[in-house]
């Protein structure tokens, strides 16, 4: 992971106040798999965005990326905090789908037909978005994996020593 | 994971380097 140490108030005015707020909105959230705090996928993704742009309304987009799709707050906030572009890209990457659309498959056409229709910027942060949900996923099977290899080695051990 | 290669397939006009990352890492999880 790139380093934090560059994101300052001289070359991200609006960056760091993004990050306060998605930390807010994200406080006592964790991921669904790994369960660490969310917060940490938010900031992986917009470490993944800035290893190919430092363009600040696409690095604060892909912080607040998941804050209305997880009904934390509105478009409308982004809008009147961070600028109708801001807004414009985190309404691309929030899935439009309801639970009233159909099943499972069907709203995932829909917000598959909502991603095929974003800017070139807005899926530059979904590909972001799928490389660290990728890569967690992943690592979490890789640790799930280690766990289970030594889980069973133990039992087998016992197993054999018992007969 | 094949929704996630379904999503890959429409991302074709974000970055360039991003897309072979996240191809890369699909793939990764495949094998």
């Amino acid at each position: 992971m790139e380093s934090f140490y560059d994101i300052d108030d001289s070359h991200f005015p609006s960056l760091h106040s993004a990050i306060t707020d998605a930390a807010q909105f994200h406080l006592g959230q964790d991921r669904k798999y790994s369960k660490v705090p969310y917060i940490c996928h938010p900031l992986a993704v917009m470490q993944i965005v800035r290893t190919v742009t430092d363009d600040e309304g696409m690095l604060i987009a892909a912080v607040l990326h998941d804050v209305v799709e997880d009904k934390h707050a509105t478009i409308d906030f982004v809008e009147s905090k961070y600028g109708p572009r801001v807004a414009e890209l985190v309404e691309w990457l929030t899935d439009v789908s309801q639970p009233e659309d159909g099943n499972r498959k069907l709203r995932k056409s829909k917000d598959l037909a909502h991603t095929a229709a974003a800017t070139p910027d807005a899926k530059t942060i979904k590909l972001a978005d799928l490389i660290h949900n990728t890569e967690s996923i992943i690592a979490s099977d890789l640790d799930f994996a280690k766990v289970y290899g030594r889980e069973s080695k133990a039992f087998r051990s016992t197993h054999r020593r018992k007969q | 994971m094949a929704e996630k290669a379904k999503l890959l397939e429409v991302l074709t006009e974000g970055n360039s380097e991003l897309y072979d990352r996240a191809m890369s890492s699909l793939r990764n999880y495949q094998n």
